[in-house]
């Protein structure tokens, strides 16, 4: 690719891989920086880019590495809100009557294959992602989309193994009801 | 000894998939959570869910 034109898909870029990298910190300072480290990275390897992948498949790569370095330098305090989930979640406690079965049944959800083939499903995804709780976003985060295995998720966070387990219940729990309220309630039947 | 220490309900259920999410189950969680799914439409439903919100995140942003 010509430097000119990689300029300027990295600039388009930019504004998707804040979106990302916010989701993923909660921190708007830590964000940019991340973010600009990724831009760099990319045009100084810009050699190793064959073109053999999408463009934006290869950014979102090195911008993945880059929050890893961030979280093992230590970019990490947890805000207050993580403390305290020993309490309980009112959003996630209310799927369950007393007897512990559903509120409600499930939706079918259709073709899921439909849905991650377009673009707008990933914008819903990305709201819903907004919503969660920090603490919870963080860590669902960094084990679906960074992809590190959860004992070392607890690890980088200085979380219980137990305490660990309620987060990713609850950060699955709220983000699944929100899918379906926001998109395969409307669209997948 | 009481039959709840094999029927579990849904909002056990529920953790169990979750948790089988990010470890492999105990032998006998494993057989719970199998024996409850057989018989239930709700958790069914979200083990699959559980499956398509991992593949979307995988995805995002690529």
């Amino acid at each position: 690719m010509e430097a000119k034109a990689l300029d300027q898909a990295l600039a388009e870029l930019r504004p998707s891989l804040m979106r990302i990298a916010r989701l993923q910190l909660r921190n708007d300072a830590w964000a940019e920086d991340v973010v600009s480290e990724t831009l760099i990275a990319a045009l100084e390897g810009q050699a190793r880019f064959g073109g053999q992948s999408q463009i934006k498949t290869w950014v979102v790569g090195i911008l993945k590495h880059k929050i890893i370095d961030h979280f093992r330098r230590g970019g990490r305090e947890i805000s207050s809100d993580a403390v305290a989930e020993d309490s309980g979640d009112d959003a996630v406690e209310a799927l369950f009557r007393a007897d512990g079965h559903r509120v409600n049944l499930p939706r079918e959800w259709g073709d899921p294959e439909a849905a991650l083939s377009q673009g707008q499903f990933f914008d819903v995804l990305q709201a819903c992602l907004e919503r969660l709780p920090a603490s919870l976003g963080r860590v669902f985060m960094m084990r679906e989309w960074l992809e590190i295995d959860t004992p070392e998720v607890c690890k980088e966070l200085g979380i219980s193994a137990t305490n660990c387990g309620v987060m990713m219940f609850r950060a699955r729990m709220r983000l699944r009801e929100c899918l379906e309220i926001n998109w395969f309630g409307v669209k997948g039947q | 000894m009481s039959k709840g220490w094999i029927l579990i309900p849904c909002s056990h259920a529920h953790h169990l998939l979750s948790e089988q999410m990010d470890q492999p189950l105990s032998r006998g969680r494993r057989w719970r959570l199998w024996l409850h799914l057989r018989f239930c439409d709700a958790c069914s439903r979200v083990e699959r869910h559980l499956a398509v919100m991992r593949s979307a995140m995988r995805r995002m942003g690529s």
